[in-house]
């Protein structure tokens, strides 16, 4: 994702835009109060902020729409949010089109049609943002996080506050909250985080779930195991003396007993005469039970749907795509046979070419061209999986309650049965011999045992599986690795730069959120010592390493970088900024300095062009012909982000 | 599709032209109204069919045009999982009812768009009332975004 257009939009309808090269340095150069800040704060905005942090100035005051077009691979998107009202501190409403070939709209087309969380969650599947979750450590009160384009985009500004601060790294570092979810989403952006961590998360925990269960089931049946044969000489006395066995032959074959016992249950259970009402109540609670299965079955049905949605998705595209596929086609006229001499309606060949028909293809040709490379993002699988699997739950409790029910009837109707002809007590004995019969009937099985025995061990594997896949050593292996990476191609940049302290290991420390160097004495924190210069020398620098990075191992984090001011502290004054030429700079060394910077900055994105893009908005106005090629606007001699005639055409409240 | 005898009489019944053609101009009329002029690109029929007919869906639509297609797709994953596929399967009703709108000067075909030519005022009565509703929301609810945001969105192309 790269920037090709930022647009403001007047409230009388003009429209200022600016164009940027993709995979270049693009450097707006200009003087002060001109608007260069700005444009990070809006392209901040368009991707989703809701706090405003746009200036509030009459001349801001005369925008109503702020807008930008992203260059995707494929696609297009526009993103537009309407400018907040003077005095609001937040907005939600946002605009998103997608087409590959997105023009500039005009203001009267300009809608909200959704808001600032659909917008990041839409633009950040579609870099390929997938459906993580990173679980908070257990008792923590803090929700559960996934990562969105709003987390990703704090790795791609920099604004003229933080490029040169020393106490913080990553861009809005210092606001509340926003040190937690960048410790918690750089290690996903940085690919040491498996992409479904969420989803096995989840699996793990019903896993121990039925782990549980299974040995708790196991434990039952081996109590009621023991013991088996006493027990059940004493019930066959019990129901002799009841006069419920008339054979009074001892046996100690177990398999016999339990016969014997069985038709003792049996004993005079042919008097069916139940009520009416209970039938009736009987018949209902089976209609319900089978409705219940049939919802269920639907939803087993819904799941496999979306497992198979995911297994056509990772056919069709790579790791970066993943959560992306293929619009699905609708094949309304046949390709081959295009042009005005087959009818879209009904797929025949026409013998007249017919005017009707040729518009319905161009529409039909218009619409597909605006398609012809979108891809779907897929709806949010991991979500809808819980979602279902919750409700299948409750159906199932239902139908537990329902058939519990249905049993309750089946005992009353036999209670009802034996009470009326026999003696309480016969009854009482044979709930209890059936009961009893209940529970050794499977319990007292070996094989049955032994399919409990495996179930626990089945659960068991499963459980270590999922640890394993879990494994929090794998991720801090994978960790070091990304780090390390990036330590190497920082240090290089720092000694590019000559920075104070470049020649030792310069390493990003993701814990404290700063740059660190490792040394004899111990490990010290860049941020905090040196100057200005240093500082926004080693932001420059941890910056460019990471989205090398991003760029090498095909991150989804947007492929660009917007740095403010990176030069601020080499202009020794405002009078110099005001020119910005490189004779203003007072020393010998920082007009050294500050060209090197800017031609890291160009070596860098030169090296991973196409798929990298920076905009600098600076002061500085080098003479370098490779800088001259870079400057895509030079605010100088009046020229502004906000031309000074919306003042007197737009009418400020 | 095998000629009218010959289909089942359920599904003939369920997704016979003359039905389709009425959600159709519907939805058409009401998309026109929405955008202030704006005709309805013919192949977004193909989209506003199998949202009104299929049952789950249509019970979930929204009451409003006020929810955002991008918030309603996002919150029923399930429904979006499956579009494409009945998409696909409703095209030739959809293609017949296009036609019957056509003969019966229900629609008319203008420069490739609909324009819907049914009066505004029906009553209809039951099953058909939901129908009816659905279609017209789907017009005016679809006409708030590009039609290629709307297939992009719901994850099909024409």
């Amino acid at each position: 994702m790269q920037i090709r257009s930022i647009i403001l939009y007047s409230k009388s309808g003009e429209k200022r835009v600016l164009d940027f090269r993709l995979g270049e340095l693009n450097i707006v150069t200009g003087t002060s109060q001109t608007g260069k800040s700005a444009l990070l704060d809006i392209v901040d905005f368009c991707l989703g902020r809701d706090e405003a942090t746009l200036p509030i100035s009459p001349i801001f005051n005369t925008v109503s729409w702020y807008a930008v077009i992203l260059q995707l691979p494929d696609t297009r998107v526009l993103a537009a949010r309407p400018a907040p009202r003077p005095g609001a501190k937040s907005v939600t409403n946002a605009m998103l089109e997608v087409g590959n070939s997105l023009g500039v709209p005009e203001l009267a087309d300009l809608r909200v049609n959704t808001d600032s969380t659909q917008l990041r969650q839409q633009l950040g599947r579609r870099i390929g943002i997938g459906a993580t979750r990173s679980e908070s450590p257990s008792g923590s009160l803090l929700p559960a996080l996934s990562a969105n384009l709003g987390h990703a985009v704090l790795l791609c500004l920099q604004n003229q506050d933080e490029v040169a601060s020393k106490r913080s790294l990553f861009h809005r570092q210092n606001e509340r909250g926003i040190p937690e979810s960048l410790k918690a989403t750089i290690p996903y952006f940085l690919g040491a985080v498996p992409e479904d961590q969420a989803v096995l998360q989840h699996q793990l925990t019903q896993a121990k779930r039925a782990l549980r269960r299974a040995e708790h089931t196991l434990k039952a049946a081996q109590e009621t195991h023991q013991g088996i044969e006493a027990r059940l000489e004493s019930l066959l006395g019990e129901a002799r003396v009841h006069g419920l066995l008339t054979d009074n032959s001892v046996t100690s074959d177990r398999a016999a007993a339990v016969a014997a016992l069985q038709q003792a249950v049996s004993f005079q259970s042919t008097r069916g005469s139940a009520d009416e009402d209970q039938r009736r109540q009987e018949l209902r609670l089976t209609e319900q039970t089978s409705a219940l299965r049939r919802q269920l079955r639907s939803l087993a049905e819904e799941r496999q749907l979306l497992n198979d949605l995911e297994t056509q998705a990772a056919g069709y595209t790579g790791a970066v795509a993943r959560g992306i596929s293929r619009l699905s086609a609708l094949d309304l006229v046949p390709d081959s046979v295009a042009g005005e001499h087959s009818c879209p309606l009904c797929g025949h060949d026409l013998p007249e070419p017919d005017p009707t028909v040729a518009d319905m293809h161009t529409t039909l040709s218009d619409l597909r061209g605006q398609l012809d490379s979108v891809q779907t993002v897929n709806p949010r699988r991991e979500q809808a999986l819980r979602e279902i699997e919750q409700t299948a739950a409750r159906l199932r409790e239902q139908l537990q309650g329902i058939e519990g029910a249905l049993s309750i009837i089946a005992e009353q109707r036999n209670q009802q049965a034996g009470l009326l002809g026999q003696a309480e007590a016969q009854a009482f004995t044979r709930g209890r011999i059936s009961a009893y019969l209940s529970q050794i009937s499977t319990a007292s099985n070996r094989a049955h045992l032994q399919n409990l025995e495996s179930d626990v061990a089945v659960a068991q594997r499963l459980v270590q599986g999922l640890e394993e896949q879990l494994d929090a050593e794998a991720i801090d292996d994978r960790l070091t690795h990304s780090i390390s990476y990036l330590s190497g191609k920082m240090t290089g940049h720092a000694r590019t730069l000559r920075l104070e302290h470049g020649d030792r290991l310069v390493r990003l420390d993701l814990k404290k959120l700063t740059v660190v160097a490792d040394t004899l004495e111990g490990i010290t924190e860049l941020l905090r010592i040196g100057s200005g210069k240093n500082h926004v020398g080693y932001h420059v620098a941890a910056h460019l390493a990471l989205h090398q990075y991003f760029v090498a191992n095909s991150r989804p984090v947007p492929r660009f970088l917007m740095l403010d001011q990176p030069t601020q502290p080499y202009y020794p004054s405002d009078m110099a900024k005001q020119r910005g030429r490189l004779e203003d700079i007072a020393l010998d060394e920082d007009r050294v300095t500050v060209t090197r910077l800017f031609e890291l900055m160009h070596e860098v994105t030169t090296e991973l062009s196409p798929n990298f893009q920076m905009i600098v908005s600076d002061h500085a106005d080098l003479p370098h012909p490779w800088f001259q090629d870079s400057v895509r606007y030079n605010w100088r001699n009046g020229e502004k982000l906000i031309p000074t005639t919306w003042l007197n055409d737009n009418p400020t409240r | 599709m095998p000629s009218w005898t010959q289909r089942p009489q359920a599904s003939a019944a369920f997704l016979n032209p003359a039905l389709v053609a009425a959600v159709t101009a519907t939805a058409a009329r009401d998309y026109e109204r929405a955008s202030s002029g704006a005709l309805m690109p013919w192949p977004m029929a193909f989209v506003v069919a199998p949202l009104v007919l299929h049952r789950p869906t249509r019970r979930v639509l929204p009451i409003s045009t006020r929810t955002h297609l991008a918030n309603w797709v996002a919150a029923h994953p399930v429904l979006v999982a499956g579009m494409g596929a009945r998409c696909t399967s409703l095209a030739s009703p959809v293609r017949e009812g296009l036609r019957f709108g056509l003969r019966h000067q229900m629609l008319t075909i203008e420069h490739g768009f609909l324009k819907s030519s049914i009066p505004a005022k029906s009553h209809p009565r039951g099953e058909l009332a939901d129908l009816i509703k659905a279609a017209s929301l789907m017009g005016r609810w679809t006409s708030k975004s590009e039609p290629s945001t709307v297939f992009a969105l719901l994850g099909v192309r024409p």
